[in-house]
């Protein structure tokens, strides 16, 4: 694939989003998409199939289905983003209720799924036309405007609750049915928070040490970004995984959102409607990371989403997020991405990364490989241009990414370099990360969870996660155990390392009690 | 460590000497900072020792009323909402106040009974309200729950604003006017000479001074102790939430004695608002609580039903300092010249232009304005406390419902 200018040859006559056909051809996808068991749910009035296991966004992008909701202020289309349940790009309303996040959401047959926050419908929404005031309205313009004359300003106000909010309040019927919610006390000694390759360390260890665990994961399955990297761990996973499962004393919630940690002591955890409560003598928050947004120029279109978004639509349940990726890069963890969904069977433009090269060649950064040979070799041979040293990154599109410029650095000395532009669908962004820390902020306000600012040098440059690890203070006793990214680990290893320490310290804190 | 940009704070070291030192960089200290220099008072500084705002004046509920049952609250707090009303244009920065009127929710025969005669004191003064039946508050709130409905008193010309951007507003327009806010400063010490206020001494030097007003909110008391000042006041935690944005629902601000809670709609769409257990337990923890969390979500279930299955986006804690008879304590320390107090507030988002306006006036003039009057802390030697009874507030002497 040449880095031609293919947006003036029209839109892509390929059909977006990803039929059950497209993934037949890519035999690499794990998750046996096609072995499972077919689920029927409504979609807006529409029956939809999915697979069994699947969640709610990708049976939809399976389904074609790429828009799935509207921004509050401009109403501008919002896609599938981040996969994890950390943003809130793919909310909708589910059996009644508003605000789902349905990446992390599983198929239930006959589920109502329908999208928010449009008129008259998600997919030709009107009401976007607020943007086209957008020039007259900068961020924060109402703090300016309007303060002379209150009058105009109650109008306005009026006018602008009309549009605001995201979802109707809930049903009628779901109001009905959540009489039946329940709220449980679980009995643990310790709790795990995260069932990455951390957490399930941690649990483990906590457990093996004679502890009684709760193991609590947000996401449908357990496993973690380990799952999803076919290089570097979806063995250790899938290990790691099975042992957890059979482990004596250790007891595994998925679909659970722990979302507090109240002054009593008590971690609050979501499941779905329902609430587990839980008192245990020590925590262990391997809650990971949160990947980094790139800002640029329509970085909101659907298809533009976190590289492990991208890949845990493919690795997991054997969907492809479109048909013609970019990815945008300022770390590592891209290029080895960028050969899974080239294996899943994504076709793979380019990987640009922000960052300059010394020699102006793809490759490295600052003398540090930016991936292995065998990688960057297998991704030049398969078609993949690899850009260094970007300017800036300009999406384009209405209702999603059509295509994407790149802006190269200029480089003192030598001629400017011309900015390259490709037709895709999908744009994955892999900037690095930060970590998940906020119920470690949550349990001690007065700081005894630190930033730590120094940079791990163990493998000779910059690294996704590296140096951006909360750490936990041994001094506070009642405090956190920090684990795995959270804790600034870098590799798989690390994490398990991580994780092993934490759950013995947590067993021995919760048994000496 | 000291971020570096923080709207209004002003760059650089304190001076060594100031005409006003204001302690506590909330809303009531920097507004009445503003209104002094207003009346061009000197040099005065802001000592924050977070960040403007940090404390109860960017967790309050922002609701806005005046209709109150007593002379002394309404005096005080109508001079308020009438500047609330051009609060943006006055500081050149629109605060998001919202006229979208305020309801005080009865919810029994009793209580509105006491509404009607309420309604007769609040119109004297002039205040736009109506008391409405069961059928008209349905109207005015469709989701409410009917069984929770007997009556209420709506206020046409009161609402709610936006706090932090009320923060900002009087920040920036103090600094413009001379004044020096500085932020993650700590006052550690009073200095006191022949029975009056000499200097302040900060974790960042000493600064002489012959005013120091004491608003430091949630530690109020503590730096009233500092100068040999009791102020009989209790430090509270309230808690409060926000909900993940919804289509309007719900137009004007709701106080409601019977759930004892206090709740509104903003433009964007989230539900805001707070409740307070029946018996309040004195804390200067901010950390939030699962009995809180509890009590919010079973009570705003109570009042609107339909709210069940919305998801709390943020829950927050603040604190409040109470006195016996939860009015606010405005005015000079008898005992120590120089040193003026504007603390012991609950109502203090709604009263703060207020307050600010009349405390400069009685800083710059020496004369106290008779709205201040009956506000001063010697009313709890003289017992002659405010007897208000339209609160929604938690209280030990049980004075309030």
């Amino acid at each position: 694939m040449t880095g031609q200018d293919r947006a003036g040859q029209g839109p892509l006559s390929r059909r977006l989003g990803h039929t059950l056909a497209a993934v037949d051809h890519t035999p690499a996808v794990v998750g046996g998409r096609l072995a499972a068991a077919a689920v029927t749910f409504l979609f807006e009035g529409r029956p939809m199939t999915a697979r069994e296991g699947d969640t709610v966004a990708a049976a939809l992008i399976a389904n074609g289905v790429q828009v799935f909701g509207r921004s509050s202020k401009y109403h501008r289309p919002r896609g599938y983003r981040c996969g994890r349940g950390h943003c809130s790009s793919c909310a909708m309303r589910v059996d009644g209720l508003p605000g789902v996040r349905t990446c992390v959401t599983p198929v239930r047959p006959g589920m109502t799924v329908e999208r928010e926050h449009a008129w008259p419908g998600v997919g030709h929404d009107l009401l976007r036309a607020a943007e086209l005031l957008s020039p007259l309205m900068p961020p924060g313009f109402y703090y300016r405007w309007f303060r002379h004359s209150p009058r105009l300003w109650g109008a306005l106000e009026r006018a602008l609750a009309q549009v605001a909010g995201q979802g109707e309040m809930p049903s009628r019927e779901a109001v009905e049915r959540l009489a039946a919610a329940r709220c449980e006390r679980r009995a643990a000694d310790v709790l795990v928070v995260g069932g990455g390759a951390a957490g399930m360390s941690a649990a483990l260890a906590a457990a093996g040490a004679g502890a009684q665990v709760l193991l609590v994961q947000r996401g449908d399955r357990l496993g973690g970004g380990l799952a999803d990297d076919v290089a570097a761990g979806s063995a250790l996973a899938a290990d790691l995984v099975a042992r957890t499962a059979a482990a004596m004393r250790l007891e595994i919630v998925t679909g659970a959102d722990a979302f507090a940690w109240y002054e009593e002591g008590t971690v609050a955890v979501a499941r779905g409607t329902d609430l587990v409560l839980a008192d245990p003598a020590a925590v262990v928050l391997a809650t990971g990371a949160y990947d980094v947004g790139l800002p640029f120029p329509n970085w909101d279109l659907p298809g533009v989403m976190t590289a492990t978004a991208a890949r845990r639509l493919a690795s997991r349940y054997g969907v492809l997020p479109g048909s013609r990726a970019v990815i945008v890069a300022r770390d590592d963890h891209a290029y080895g991405v960028a050969l899974q969904l080239l294996t899943a069977g994504l076709e793979v433009a380019c990987v640009a990364d922000y960052r300059e090269t010394e020699d102006g060649r793809a490759g490295s950064v600052s003398g540090h490989p930016v991936a292995d040979p065998q990688t960057l070799r297998e991704l030049t041979a398969r078609g993949v241009d690899l850009l260094t040293g970007l300017e800036s990154v300009t999406a384009r599109g209405f209702g999603r990414v059509r295509s994407v410029t790149l802006h190269p650095l200029g480089q003192p000395g030598r001629p400017p370099r011309r900015a390259r532009s490709y037709a895709c669908d999908t744009i994955c962004c892999s900037a690095g990360v930060r970590p998940a820390d906020d119920l470690a902020y949550q349990a001690s306000c007065s700081g005894s969870v630190v930033l730590s600012a120094t940079v791990t040098e163990a493998s000779g440059g910059p690294e996704r996660g590296a140096g951006l690890g909360a750490v936990s203070d041994a001094a506070a006793p009642a405090g956190p155990l920090l684990a795995g990214l959270v804790a600034g680990a870098v590799t798989a290893a690390e994490a398990v390392t991580q994780g092993e320490a934490a759950g013995k310290a947590a067993a021995e804190r919760a048994l000496r009690v | 460590m000291r971020p570096r940009v923080i709207p209004g704070a002003t760059p650089g070291e304190p001076a060594a000497a100031y005409d006003a030192v204001i302690v506590g960089g909330g809303l009531q200290g920097l507004a009445l900072a503003y209104e002094l220099a207003k009346r061009r008072f000197g040099r005065i500084v802001v000592l924050e020792a977070a960040y403007p705002g940090s404390g109860g004046s960017g967790r309050n509920g922002e609701m806005i009323r005046s209709a109150f049952a007593t002379d002394e609250w309404i005096g005080l707090f109508d001079d308020s909402l009438r500047r609330w009303q051009t609060l943006s244009a006055e500081l050149d920065f629109n605060v998001l106040f919202t006229r979208a009127g305020y309801l005080l929710l009865a919810s029994t025969e009793e209580a509105l009974a006491a509404a009607r005669r309420n309604l007769a004191l609040q119109r004297r003064h002039g205040l736009h309200v109506d008391l409405l039946g069961h059928d008209e508050v349905r109207r005015l709130c469709p989701e409410m729950a009917p069984e929770m409905i007997a009556g209420g008193i709506v206020q046409h010309d009161a609402g709610f604003a936006h706090h932090d951007a009320t923060v900002w507003a009087y920040a920036q327009a103090a600094a413009r006017l001379g004044v020096e806010i500085h932020p993650y400063t700590r006052v550690t010490a009073i200095g006191v000479a022949g029975g009056a206020v000499t200097s302040v001494t900060t974790d960042r030097g000493v600064i002489s001074t012959p005013v120091v007003v004491d608003a430091a909110g949630g530690q109020a008391r503590d730096i009233a102790l500092l100068a040999g000042v009791d102020v009989p006041v209790e430090v509270f935690r309230l808690e409060a939430m926000v909900t993940e944005p919804l289509e309007p629902f719900l137009r004007p601000a709701v106080s409601s004695p019977a759930i004892m809670g206090y709740c509104h709609q903003t433009t964007r769409g989230e539900f805001v608002g707070g409740t307070e257990p029946d018996v309040p337990v004195p804390s200067t923890s901010i950390r939030s609580t699962l009995d809180g969390a509890r009590d919010m979500a079973r009570k705003f279930l109570r009042l609107f039903p339909r709210l069940a299955g919305v998801r709390m986006m943020r829950h927050w804690s603040g604190l409040v300092t109470q006195t016996a008879d939860i009015a606010p304590v405005l005015g000079r320390a008898p005992e120590l010249e120089g040193f003026y107090l504007d603390c012991g507030w609950v109502y203090g988002f709604v009263g703060a232009p207020a307050a600010a306006a009349l405390m400069a006036e009685l800083i710059a003039t020496c004369d106290t304005p008779p709205t201040l009057a009956p506000f001063g802390v010697e009313r709890f030697a003289t017992g002659k406390l405010i007897r208000e009874t339209s609160l929604v507030v938690a209280s030990t002497e049980g004075s309030a419902a």
